[in-house]
């Protein structure tokens, strides 16, 4: 069997067109249930425990996520599966105690920016909102490329341009029920695409589980020198840089963010976070095992081996690690369950897509036009939001079709993530639990993310030629520079709040903080 | 070695028996919440949530 010979067929484009259809009448039918704008961003605050951790694991629960996280159990096997212990902590804490989602949800904001004008100033609430969306919208610039390499691989595609086009075909599907249904069409979607995709993770792993076997999984630790010790590698620094970004970020990435604002209480709040300790594990280690899987299955076949090590190194194709996981289950699950997997995987795209886009759209809308603007009707609003929707739609096709990303993909999440949630995390955390947290120590804050900007390659790449840097002896990493941005946002926030305090206001007497 | 890979291997098996009881536990009320949700704003029932 060639490296690009699949399993997958028509029968298996034409399970995967049938879904997509779908998806469009949804669309259109969810557009009648939209009256406000509340109702069109936050699916009018009705969300109970199990639509909303649906529809909170469909968002989370992105192709993305499944193709980073495979590629780093290819890259770095067992070691990688100390992301999902991360998650899976910091959910278990947020859930037993209610840290800072439950008093978020008791200030019935619509969005974090909005949070910002309520406790600090309406200055604020904007350079938030800014570099929300610059943080947001770089961090989803690669979704399309990832999701296109997942389409090539499996379907043994080897025209890139004619994915592109797919992938094109895919984001406007996105874009239309989006636009016209909002958050309703979201949570709608999001069910149906959380059941399809739910079932499909599972028939993969039990592919994955029976075609490499126990014997199989050994061998990748005992055999084929795959790690499995993440303090070896990939090392310490990167263990405590990771665990800064993860946590801030699964309390405060704005699209989970919305889900939490999107219930009904903050007790609900809360006990989504409890209940999603289980889905954010999964979601990192069942793709972490295709991962893996596709290690041990490359590695027990030299020949294949070697053609993909070929293909990786040919600058003329577009195989990457990221294929490994792709090509290895369009080559072990059989013709019709491949297509229903891929429905799942598209819908997984797709549940992402909407929601970030919606996410992001919405604190264009609220948190930048609408306080520059001032009043705006609901009709107003849900237009600009649609055309918002429209033009990250566009940018984000521009980004993630012509960009070319020279790391690995979870690198470079974590890195355009550090941005926001090194700058939103003091802000968010010191304004709840903190009185005497200022504007000043605010905008200090958020915009000191963008010092983890320096932690992309091209910015350690200049840090390490310096002649400072090399004269100290020390090499500087992504992990080095995102535990900087952490460093100077908390400080830079604490020293501007002790030493530029905000003049009182009523509500502080009233309510303490 | 064996430390670790039997850290590993309860969680992967946490990940595939957990995710199998989510899918259990979400569909067996999820059809029966969004019938009530779409009730509800269907009604225009939702600005009064807000005020919760």
């Amino acid at each position: 069997m060639s490296l690009y010979e699949t399993n997958f067929t028509g029968l298996d484009w034409a399970i995967v067109a049938i879904y997509l259809g779908s998806s469009i009448f949804i669309g259109l039918w969810a557009n009648r249930y939209v009256g406000g704008l509340s109702d069109y961003l936050v699916a009018g605050r009705t969300l109970r425990i199990r639509l909303a951790l649906a529809t909170m694991t469909g968002t989370e629960l992105g192709l993305v996520t499944v193709m980073y996280s495979s590629e780093l159990g290819f890259r770095q096997q067992y070691a990688s599966l100390y992301l999902a212990i991360y998650e899976f902590v910091t959910l278990l804490i947020v859930g037993l105690t209610g840290f800072i989602v439950y008093r978020l949800r008791q200030t019935a904001v619509l969005t974090i920016p909005e949070y910002y004008e309520q406790r600090y100033t309406r200055g604020v609430r904007i350079v938030g909102a800014c570099m929300m969306v610059i943080s947001g919208v770089l961090n989803m610039g690669l979704f399309l490329k990832a999701g296109a390499e997942f389409l090539t691989a499996i379907s043994g595609f080897s025209d890139p341009l004619y994915l592109k086009l797919i992938m094109t075909a895919l984001l406007l599907l996105v874009l239309f029920y989006t636009v016209l249904g909002g958050m309703v069409s979201v949570v709608i979607t999001d069910l149906i695409q959380f059941i399809v995709l739910g079932i499909g993770m599972l028939v993969v792993s039990s592919f994955v589980l029976y075609e490499i076997g126990f014997d199989g999984f050994g061998k990748v630790v005992t055999q084929h020198e795959g790690s499995y010790n993440p303090i070896e590698s990939p090392g310490p620094i990167t263990l405590v840089s990771q665990a800064a970004v993860l946590f801030a970020a699964v309390i405060l990435w704005p699209a989970g963010a919305s889900r939490m604002l999107s219930v009904r209480s903050s007790e609900v709040a809360q006990k989504l976070y409890l209940y999603s300790t289980i889905p954010f594990l999964s979601r990192r280690a069942l793709p972490a095992l295709w991962g893996i899987g596709a290690f041990a299955f490359f590695a027990s076949q030299p020949e294949m081996q070697a053609a993909f090590s070929a293909a990786i190194a040919d600058e003329n194709s577009s195989t990457t690690t990221l294929s490994a996981m792709p090509l290895f289950l369009a080559k072990i699950i059989p013709t019709g369950l491949l297509g229903i997997v891929t429905a799942g995987m598209v819908a997984a795209f797709m549940s992402t897509h909407d929601s970030y886009l919606l996410c992001w759209s919405g604190v264009i809308t609220q948190d930048i036009v609408a306080p520059i603007a001032g009043e705006l009707t609901d009709k107003a609003r849900i237009n600009v939001t649609r055309v918002a929707i429209v033009l990250i739609g566009a940018a984000l096709l521009f980004w993630g079709l012509w960009y070319e990303v020279s790391t690995d993909l979870w690198q470079y999440m974590s890195v355009t993530g550090t941005v926001y949630v090194a700058g939103v995390f003091p802000v968010v955390a010191g304004g709840l639990y903190w009185k005497r947290s200022s504007s000043v120590g605010a905008y200090i804050a958020l915009l000191g993310g963008l010092m983890g900007l320096w932690a992309m390659t091209p910015g350690i790449k200049f840090l390490n030629s310096l002649e400072v840097v090399k004269s100290i002896g020390i090499e500087i990493t992504d992990g080095h520079m995102m535990l900087v941005t952490f460093t100077t946002t908390i400080t830079g926030f604490v020293f501007g709040s002790i030493l530029f305090p905000d003049p009182p206001r009523e509500s502080d007497e009233n309510n303490g903080a | 070695m064996y430390g670790w890979m039997i850290i590993w291997s309860i969680v992967i098996g946490a990940a595939i028996l957990g995710f199998l009881g989510l899918l259990v536990f979400i569909s067996g009320g999820a059809v029966k919440e969004l019938k009530m949700t779409l009730e509800e704003l269907k009604m225009g029932d939702s600005e009064n949530n807000e005020a919760n």
